[in-house]
């Protein structure tokens, strides 16, 4: 039975592989023989990975999907097809430029960044044997060639900034360290509250922690999407439709997903803080709503020049 | 949509993520460190990394649904990662894409529909915006239609089509129908403007006059002649009074004997002075459209010209509102006749006429009534005496203001109800009597105001003459 479908499954990817050579623009010279391992290889990492008893139409599905265009040219690379690599740098030389330009701080850090990636790509396309090596034997066609040169520029300016430094900070928190660092140095004036007494300060504190740290644990137990959208919203601090994009849904979709994400965080925070630290709901309620008004402040404060880097207590 | 948000949990995730972001390691990353092993920083180098076609596979939605969710559990707890993948989602306008598509399923039944019939009037129509226009102008003819079908079953009058009219190059040699042609040629000239209207409307004005005269022929034959004057030779020849009748029949259920006495020179007056009318209507439309609120003219005016009009008096209302300022004359005439048909509920025309409301309708039916040259005096008493005036001077201008008609003789406009028996009274405009004549009648001031040079209205058995 498997044996069938394993040939049902070849047969399948043959037809497939011609079909994408027939709508590709150019054939580049190839047949469809040398297509074959390489779609093979997409539909199994892609979809029979993940989805072993996919059925004919959907693999069809999913074969006809791919990029012909793409795929096509990058095995034409491969195989040392000069015009072909002409091509490709000439289409791609702009958006791998683009790529770079938003992972790096300068032009010139950015035309660095390209030139290896080109480097990468096109030193490494052949082994001595003649076996496709590099980078270029890792785009499958399913997403676009543009898409993927952009990938690998992120991940290659990943690289080269963990290289020259051990911390990779996202832009913000380098900021307000830097702001912390320069500007308060000197200054106990952070608290939580405005609350002048220290006692109730460090109550404050306490539950500010407390709610912290339900937080992070109710985040952990969302679905997997969902906490990519919270991630994506609240840390990375897109916009909701932003958010959408990347998670492929539409922004009304993101926007009912993530009230539906709060009202189970909610939940969660709520059971742990009774469970944790024994409170009535009404307590619950009251934290909820002092830390919130808390951080709100706090919030401000961080954002305007002269604050104070308020939720220092926070770190351990 | 964000009105639905938690805004408490809300505020608190985003003070959570602030905190977070400023070092809070211990917060957000290490619960995430428990489940992926990746802490904000720890990405290179765990094995579980997406690789760069994942990455870009993910961020253009070109993943099946099983491999998505394996990379999204990835993706919310790998910082880098999920970077390079919005980089790349925004880079390649996905959230574009997305609204599209989001467009599309929210409409699918209807969007066939529109698409096939939008599709087809894109085809007659090129530019964009037309695909907008089009489909208000198919409903435009399509009511044009349905109007012209109901109103022939109660139009008495005589609508004999300009088509005929045109063709025939009249049977009459006389005045009237010299001046028939004239009018038909000019007013095809102006319904030509409105060429996709007046081609559909022009059929079922055919069939229409053909149906009028078979309702003619079974109107009264004696009364009601208000002239008709735009009845077609043909309705002519078949009888004055049939035409005449149809007229009246749509105008007042009892139009006054008066009316009816002059009828056939009623009518071939009406038909004159529509006829010349029609050419310098147009421009004169647009002022005189105040005047014409004021205006009680009724307009027993030539049904027969008005068919073909009729759908390009729709169609124009309909689809922009113009209004009765850029008809041609024929379709004057035919607001007038709708005005004289149903000087109450008026509801029915306005309706039909789309664009204005009700009311409005009625107000342009009524100003449309006066602007063209109406021939349809409002079954005045008038309405004998001016045509006879009027039928004399065949090559005679004629306008109507405020329920009087003038023609205009030798460089001056005479009310049609003027005979020479009576002695005017001389009064020069912005003169002291002036001023306390119009203050009394204002309409006069609007007939001073209309004409130009020298009139000479009769206004309630007194005579001026204004220069």
């Amino acid at each position: 039975m498997s044996q069938q479908k394993a040939a049902n499954t070849d047969e399948l990817v043959s037809a497939g592989a011609a079909r994408l050579l027939a709508r590709a623009g150019e054939a580049r010279s190839l047949n469809p023989s040398q297509l074959l391992p390489r779609v093979r290889a997409t539909l199994d990492k892609y979809l029979l990975k993940h989805h072993p008893e996919a059925s004919g139409q959907e693999v069809d599905k999913f074969l006809d999907a791919l990029h012909a265009d793409d795929l096509v040219l990058v095995v034409a690379c491969e195989r040392g097809d000069e015009a072909a690599w002409n091509d490709l740098m000439t289409r791609f030389r702009a958006t791998v430029l683009s790529a770079a330009r938003s992972m790096s701080g300068g032009e010139a850090e950015a035309e660095e960044l390209a030139q290896s990636v080109w480097a990468e790509l096109y030193g490494l396309r052949t082994r001595p044997d003649g076996t496709p090596s590099g980078k270029l034997a890792y785009y499958s066609g399913c997403g676009s060639l543009g898409g993927w040169l952009r990938a690998v520029v992120g991940q290659l300016a990943v690289d080269q900034h963990r290289r020259t430094s051990r911390l990779v900070q996202t832009e913000e928190a380098a900021d307000f360290d830097r702001m912390a660092n320069e500007e308060h140095q000197g200054e106990d004036d952070f608290r939580v509250a405005t609350a002048p007494d220290p006692e109730r300060a460090f109550a404050e504190t306490e539950a500010a922690h407390a709610v912290h740290t339900a937080l992070a644990l109710a985040l952990s137990e969302l679905d997997a999407e969902d906490r990519l959208l919270v991630k994506l919203y609240y840390f990375d601090d897109l916009r909701l439709r932003e958010a959408g994009a990347v998670l492929g849904v539409h922004e009304a979709t993101a926007s009912r997903r993530l009230a539906r994400a709060q009202t189970e965080i909610r939940r969660r925070v709520e059971a742990l803080l009774v469970a944790e630290h024994g409170w009535t709901r009404d307590e619950v309620s009251r934290t909820l709503r002092d830390v919130g008004v808390n951080l709100q402040s706090d919030l401000q404060r961080i954002l305007t020049p002269s604050a104070g880097t308020v939720v220092e207590e926070q770190r351990e | 949509m964000k009105s639905e948000f938690d805004k408490e949990i809300d505020g608190l995730l985003r003070g959570h993520a602030e905190a977070a972001r400023r070092g809070g390691a211990s917060t957000s990353a290490a619960a995430g460190a428990a489940r992926s092993g990746n802490g904000r920083d720890g990405a290179a180098d765990s094995p579980a990394h997406l690789d760069a076609d994942e990455l870009s596979a993910y961020a253009e939605n070109a993943l099946p649904a099983p491999a998505r969710l394996r990379y999204a559990a990835h993706l919310a707890d790998c910082d880098n990662c999920r970077r390079i993948v919005t980089r790349i989602a925004l880079a390649s306008g996905v959230a574009g894409e997305l609204d599209k598509r989001e467009a599309a399923a929210a409409n699918p039944a209807g969007q066939s529909v529109k698409a096939s019939r939008l599709a087809w009037l894109a085809g007659l129509f090129s530019p964009r915006a037309l695909r907008y226009v089009a489909p208000v102008v198919v409903a435009a003819l399509v009511g044009v239609v349905g109007f012209v079908a109901l109103r022939q079953s109660s139009n008495q009058m005589s609508l004999a089509p300009r088509n005929e009219r045109n063709e025939t190059a009249n049977v009459n040699t006389t005045d009237v129908a010299s001046r028939q042609t004239e009018t038909t040629t000019a007013t095809m000239g102006d319904a030509n403007q409105n060429a996709n209207a007046n081609a559909p409307a022009s059929v079922p004005a055919g069939t229409l006059a053909e149906r009028a005269q078979d309702e003619k022929s079974k109107a009264v034959s004696a009364p009601g002649e208000m002239a008709k004057a735009e009845a077609p030779s043909p309705a002519k020849d078949a009888g004055g009074g049939s035409a005449s009748n149809v007229t009246s029949e749509t105008t007042t259920p009892a139009p006054p004997p008066a009316s009816k006495a002059g009828s056939p020179d009623e009518r071939k007056a009406q038909d004159d002075n529509f006829a010349v009318q029609t050419a310098p209507a147009p421009p004169v439309q647009s002022a005189d459209k105040e005047r014409v609120a004021e205006t009680e003219e009724t307009v027993s005016v030539s049904a027969a010209n008005a068919p073909p009009n009729r759908a390009a008096v729709q169609n124009r209302k309909r689809s922009g509102g113009e209004d009765v300022q850029s008809l041609p004359a024929q379709n004057r005439a035919y607001e007038q006749q709708q005005t004289a048909r149903n000087e109450e509920p008026r509801d029915e025309d306005t309706a039909r006429v789309g664009q204005q409301a009700g009311s409005r309708g009625r107000s342009n039916q009524q100003k449309a009534a006066p602007e063209l040259s109406t021939r349809a005096p409002r079954r005045s008493d008038t309405a004998t005496t001016g045509n006879k005036s009027a039928n004399a001077a065949p090559e005679t201008e004629t306008r109507s203001i405020a329920g009087r008609r003038f023609s205009k003789r030798n460089g001056v406009w005479v009310d049609t109800a003027y005979d020479s028996s009576q002695s005017p009274a001389d009064i020069a405009r912005g003169s002291e009597r002036f001023r306390s004549l119009v203050a009394d009648e204002p309409k006069i001031a609007r007939i001073a105001r209309e004409l130009e040079g020298t009139i000479i209205v009769v206004w309630k058995n007194r005579v001026y003459r204004i220069k």
